[in-house]
C-alpha cells in the first residue's frame, strides 16, 4: 500500500470514534475523499442521527453488536493469584492487555480522556498510539500490532457475522485489510 | 490525503516520551509475567451488594484491579462465607454493558450528558414541578440500602412524603404483623432451632448465608425441619417433612395447630401470664379452627396436623414458625403472619436458645439525629398511597409502591409528575409491567439510579449511573454485634458516583443543598457516636465488634403499648382488621382449567438486578414453568413443551416441567427472568418475565401486593425436545 501509514491509522482510529457534526461534516468531504484515496468507496452517507444511530447498535458503549474494546475477546489474566472463574473468563473489561495498554500511555506520558475511561484497550485509543509509535519509527510497532491489534482479525470476523452494513462495513473491511498489510509488513520485515 | 488533527490520546507532561517504552515493556508476554510476580496486592475489608444481605467480604486488589473477592469470618453477616452472586460480583465490576456515564433520553435514544448537565436540568425540572403542584408531586422509591438515610434527608427537606421501599412486594405482611405485636420484627436463632416450620421460606434459595449456616448446624444438631410450601422446593429436599400444602392456605394450618397448642395446654403458661396479652380472646377465636376443619381447606390430613403440632410443641422453647422474608404473597398473608406470631409466642420462645430474637443494636433514626443539617420538618401533604393514614395506618414506613401507576393515571388523590427510583426496578419487580410503561410515561421527570440499564431506567428522562460496591462508600452497617463500612477497592472504572454524592449533588440543584452540607465521614460518625467508633477506625479495620459475641438468653424489651406481646391487637383493629388473628380465605380460587401462579426466588439470582451477570447467567440461564403431572396430561403437555401462561393481565411463553414436585392447583416459575432491556445482552429476553402476569393490586391492612393472588390459564403452543 503506497500510502502514510501513520495517517492511515489516524483515519481509521477517527472514523470508528462516535460520531459527532465535527466528525459528519470531515466524512461528507475530507473523510469521503481521504478514503476514496485508499480505494474504498464509503458509498452514501446517511444523515448524523442515523450514522449515530448505527454506530450505537453496531459499535456503542451498551450491549453493541461488535465490541471495539480489545478486553472483550481476551482471556481475562494469566495471573495465578487471579480467581480463576474470572481470569479464565472472556467477555469482560480491564484484561490483562488492558492493564498493559494502560501502563504503556503512562510510561509515554499519555492520558486516556474521560469518555474511555475503564477501556484504554478501545481499538480508537490503540489505533492512535499505533500511529505514534510508527511516526516514531518505535521498535515496539511490531510487538503492539501482534500483543493487542491482532484482536482486530475477531472485529472484523464478528462484524461479518452480525452483518454490519453501510459505512461501517466498508470501514471494518478496510481496518482488517489494512491489518493484515500491516501484519505482512512488520513480521517480514521483523519478524 | 487531508486528516483531521483530531486526537483522543493527550500528552499529559511536556515530554516525547515514547523513547521511555524500551526493553521488555513493549511486550504483553514479558510485561504480563513481571507484574503477576511483582504487583502489589491489597486487602479491603468490605460489605457485599449482590443482593440485600450485606455478607462481608474481603476484596484483593492487585495492580488497581479486583483480583478475588472471599468472605471476611469477623463479619457477622456470612462469617467468612460468600454465596455464589457473592463470588460473582468482579463480573459486574468488569462488565462491558453496565451504567458507563449520565445518560438523558432524547427522542426515543440515550444521549451521554456530564454529571453537571444531569444536575442542574434535574434540579430545575424538581423545583419547577415544587412550584407547580407542591413537593407531594415528587415520589421517590427504592431498595433501601445503607445510604437510606440521605435519601431519607433529601424528601423531607424536599417536602415530599412519598419516599417509598420495596417492602410491599417483599416483607410488609411479616414487618406489619410483628411490629403491632411484638413491637419489632425479630429473626431467628437458627443454629440452636430444635423444631422449625417454615410457611414457604426457602432457606436455600431465598438466601441470607448466616440463616443457611445456622439451619445447617441446627439440621447436624438433629433438628426437624418442616417446609409448609406447595412446591417440593430446595428447602423441601434439605427439611425433614415436606408439606405439601394447598396455596395460600398456611394460615388454616397454623389456625389449627394455636386450637391443638391451646386445648391440649402445650403452651408455656409462665410466659404467656407474664409477657403477653388478650390470649382469651385468642382462645375463643380458635375454637372453631380444628385440624378437621383445616384438612379441607389445607389439604394436609388433620393427623399430620395434629401430630406436627404435638412435636413442635414439645421441642418449645426451641420451636419457631419463621416470620419469614418474602412473604407479600396471598390476600390472607398478614393473617397467616399473625397466627405464626401467635405460635411463636404461645412457645415463650422469644429471647430464648433456638427462638426469636430481637436485632441487639440500632442506629438512631436520621430524623432524631441533629446538627449536620437543618431542622426536618413533617411533610404537610400525606403519602399518595394513603399509607400511614387512616385507612393504612400499619403500612407506615412500608408503603405500596405496587400502586404508584394507578395513582400517576388517576391524578389521585393528587397529581404525581416527578419520579425517582434508586436500586430498585419497580416495572420488572412491583406487577403488571405494561401499567408501570404505561404510566411512567405520562410524569415529567423520571429519574434512575442504577449500575446497569434496568427496564425502569429504560423508561427515564435521565439516568445516572451508580458506582458498583467495589468502587463506593457507603454510611455504615450494623451487622449483629457489629459495625462495618462498605469502601472502595478501586476507583470508579467509569464516570460513576456513589449515590450519596449523587443525592447530595441533585439536592443542591433543587434548592434544599443547606441539608447536604456535610462528608461522608462527619455523617458516618455521627450514626457511630453512640458506639465510641469513628469511620477512619472503621475504615482500617472494616468490622468492628461491639461486644464478646456472646448472647445473654432472656425476654428483651418488648416496645409495645403494653410493654407485652399482644396476641390480642388494638392496632389491627383500629386498621380495620379483627383483634386476633382469623381465617380469611386467599383472594382467588383456582379451578375450571384456572391454575394458581406461584413465584419466587432462586439461589443464585437477585430480583432481577442479576440476570446480565455471566457467571450467574451460567449457573441459570432461563426459567421453567413448574406443572403437576396429572395437571399437564389434562392439559396435553409434556416436559419441554413451549406453553402459553395467561392471566387477566398479560401473557408469557415458557418451556414447561412436567414434575410431581408441585401441587396439582398451581404452576411456579422463578421470577426475574425475561429481561427486556436490551442494554442487558445476556439478560435480553431470556426466560419469562413474572411481571406480565402478576397485577397490581393490595391486601388489606399491610399494603403489601399479594402477588400469589392471580389464575391463569396454561396452553401447549409448540413442542419441546422431548415432545
Amino acid at each position: 500500500m503506497e500510502h502514510n501509514r501513520v495517517e492511515i491509522y489516524r483515519l481509521l482510529a477517527y472514523t470508528l470514534s462516535e460520531p459527532d457534526l465535527e466528525l459528519y461534516r470531515w466524512l461528507k468531504s475530507d473523510g469521503a475523499k481521504a478514503f476514496g484515496e485508499l480505494g474504498v468507496n464509503l458509498g452514501e452517507l446517511p444523515g448524523l442521527p442515523e450514522l449515530s444511530r448505527q454506530y450505537q447498535e453496531y459499535f456503542g458503549l451498551y450491549a453493541p453488536k461488535v465490541s471495539l474494546i480489545e478486553s472483550v475477546y481476551r482471556k481475562w489474566s494469566s495471573d495465578p493469584e487471579v480467581d480463576p472463574v474470572m481470569a479464565n473468563s472472556r467477555g469482560f473489561l480491564m484484561s490483562d492487555h488492558a492493564l498493559h495498554v494502560a501502563a504503556l500511555y503512562e510510561k509515554a506520558g499519555l492520558s486516556i480522556p474521560e469518555e474511555f475511561s475503564g477501556m484504554p484497550d478501545h481499538l480508537v485509543l490503540e489505533l492512535e498510539f499505533m500511529a505514534m509509535l510508527v511516526e516514531n519509527n518505535h521498535p515496539g510497532q511490531r510487538d503492539f500490532l501482534v500483543d493487542h491489534l491482532s484482536f482486530i482479525e475477531q472485529v472484523v470476523e464478528k462484524s461479518r457475522e452480525e452483518n454490519i452494513m453501510g459505512i461501517y462495513r466498508e470501514i471494518v473491511e478496510f481496518l482488517g485489510k489494512f491489518y493484515q498489510e500491516e501484519k505482512n509488513l512488520l513480521l517480514g520485515k521483523q519478524g | 490525503m487531508k486528516l483531521t488533527r483530531r486526537s483522543f490520546l493527550k500528552a499529559s507532561a511536556a515530554t516525547g516520551a515514547l523513547a521511555a517504552l524500551s526493553g521488555g515493556v513493549m511486550s504483553f508476554e514479558r510485561w504480563a509475567a513481571k507484574a503477576a510476580e511483582t504487583g502489589d496486592v491489597k486487602l479491603v475489608p468490605s460489605i457485599c451488594e449482590m443482593c440485600g444481605t450485606k455478607c462481608g467480604i474481603i476484596v484483593k486488589v492487585k495492580n488497581g484491579r479486583v483480583v478475588k473477592i472471599e468472605g471476611n469470618k469477623e463479619h457477622p453477616n456470612g462469617k467468612g462465607k460468600i454465596c455464589a452472586r457473592g463470588n460473582a460480583g468482579m463480573k459486574l465490576l468488569y462488565d462491558p454493558d453496565r451504567l458507563k456515564q449520565p445518560l438523558k433520553k432524547e427522542g426515543d435514544k440515550f444521549v451521554p450528558i456530564s454529571w453537571e448537565q444531569a444536575f442542574k436540568e434535574i434540579g430545575e425540572k424538581l423545583k419547577e414541578i415544587k412550584a407547580k403542584y407542591g413537593p407531594e408531586a415528587l415520589v421517590w422509591s427504592t431498595h433501601p440500602e445503607l445510604a437510606y438515610d440521605y435519601e431519607v434527608i433529601f424528601n423531607l427537606a424536599f417536602g415530599s412524603p412519598n419516599l417509598t421501599s420495596h417492602a410491599p412486594t417483599c416483607y410488609s405482611p411479616r414487618n406489619v404483623a410483628y411490629k403491632a405485636m411484638y413491637g419489632e420484627v425479630p429473626t431467628v436463632d437458627y443454629g440452636n432451632v430444635k423444631y422449625y416450620i417454615s410457611c414457604g421460606r426457602n432457606l436455600v434459595e431465598g438466601i441470607n448465608v448466616s440463616q443457611v449456616l445456622g439451619i445447617m448446624k441446627a439440621k447436624e444438631k438433629g433438628a426437624k425441619l418442616i417446609a409448609l410450601d406447595p412446591r417440593y422446593s430446595n428447602f423441601a429436599a434439605l427439611a425433614s417433612e415436606w408439606v405439601p400444602i394447598r396455596p395460600g392456605t398456611d394460615l388454616a394450618f397454623l389456625l389449627a395447630m394455636i386450637h391443638l397448642i391451646i386445648k391440649n395446654e402445650w403452651y408455656d403458661k409462665e410466659f404467656v401470664k407474664n409477657y403477653t396479652i388478650g390470649f382469651e380472646e385468642v382462645a375463643a377465636e380458635v375454637e372453631k379452627y380444628t385440624p378437621k376443619w383445616a384438612e379441607e381447606i389445607t389439604g394436609i390430613p388433620a393427623a399430620t396436623i395434629e401430630r406436627i403440632t404435638e412435636e413442635f410443641a414439645k421441642a418449645k422453647p426451641a420451636a419457631v414458625v419463621d416470620p419469614g422474608w418474602h412473604v407479600s404473597r396471598y390476600m390472607n398473608s398478614t393473617e397467616m403472619l399473625r397466627a405464626g406470631a401467635v405460635i411463636n409466642a404461645l412457645m415463650g420462645n422469644l429471647g430464648m436458645k433456638g427462638g426469636l430474637k430481637f436485632p441487639k443494636y440500632k442506629f438512631t433514626k436520621v430524623e432524631e439525629r441533629e446538627g449536620l443539617w437543618p431542622k426536618l420538618e413533617k411533610p404537610k401533604a400525606k403519602r399518595f398511597d394513603g399509607a400511614g393514614g387512616e385507612k393504612w395506618p400499619l403500612a407506615k414506613g412500608l408503603g405500596m409502591i405496587q400502586m404508584l401507576p394507578e395513582h400517576i393515571l388517576s391524578g389521585q388523590p393528587y397529581p404525581i409528575k416527578a419520579y425517582i427510583a434508586n436500586h430498585h426496578n419497580p416495572v420488572r419487580s412491583a406487577g403488571n409491567s405494561e401499567k408501570w410503561i404505561e404510566a411512567l410515561k405520562q410524569l415529567e421527570l423520571v429519574v434512575v439510579i442504577d449500575v446497569q440499564m434496568s427496564e425502569t431506567a429504560m423508561m427515564a428522562h435521565y439516568v445516572l449511573p451508580e458506582s458498583t460496591y467495589l468502587e463506593r462508600f457507603d454510611p455504615p452497617q450494623i451487622a449483629g454485634n457489629a459495625v462495618a463500612l462498605r469502601q472502595p477497592a478501586v476507583e470508579p472504572l467509569h464516570n460513576t458516583m456513589g449515590v450519596d454524592d449523587i443525592i447530595k449533588e441533585l439536592a443542591h440543584e433543587a434548592g434544599i443543598g443547606q441539608y447536604f452540607n456535610f462528608t461522608l465521614e462527619q455523617f458516618s460518625d455521627q450514626m457511630l457516636k453512640p458506639f465510641n467508633i469513628t469511620f477512619k477506625q472503621l475504615m482500617e479495620k472494616g468490622v468492628i465488634a461491639l461486644d464478646d459475641g456472646k448472647t445473654e438468653y432472656k425476654v428483651p424489651e418488648i416496645k409495645t403499648d403494653s410493654g407485652k406481646i399482644e396476641l390480642a391487637s388494638g392496632a389491627f383493629e383500629k386498621a380495620g382488621a379483627k383483634r386476633v388473628p382469623t381465617w380469611k380465605p386467599p383472594g382467588v380460587t383456582e379451578g375450571n382449567g384456572k391454575l394458581r401462579f406461584l413465584h419466587g426466588h432462586t439461589a443464585v439470582h437477585t430480583h432481577t438486578s442479576t440476570f446480565n451477570n455471566e457467571y450467574l447467567h451460567a449457573l441459570m440461564p432461563e426459567n421453567v414453568l413448574w406443572i403437576n403431572t396429572r395437571t399437564a396430561e389434562k392439559l396435553g403437555i409434556k416436559n419441554g413443551d413451549l406453553v402459553e401462561v395467561k392471566s387477566d393481565y398479560g401473557k408469557v411463553t415458557i418451556k414447561a416441567k412436567v414434575t410431581e414436585a408441585i401441587h396439582p392447583d398451581a404452576v411456579y416459575m422463578v421470577h426475574g427472568f425475561g429481561g427486556f432491556s436490551p442494554y442487558q445482552k445476556k439478560a435480553y429476553k431470556k426466560g419469562a418475565s413474572t411481571s406480565f402476569i402478576i397485577p397490581c393490586h393490595v391486601e388489606p391492612v399491610s399494603g403489601a401486593a399479594a402477588d400469589c393472588e392471580v389464575l391463569v390459564e396454561v396452553r401447549k403452543v409448540g413442542g419441546g425436545a422431548n415432545a
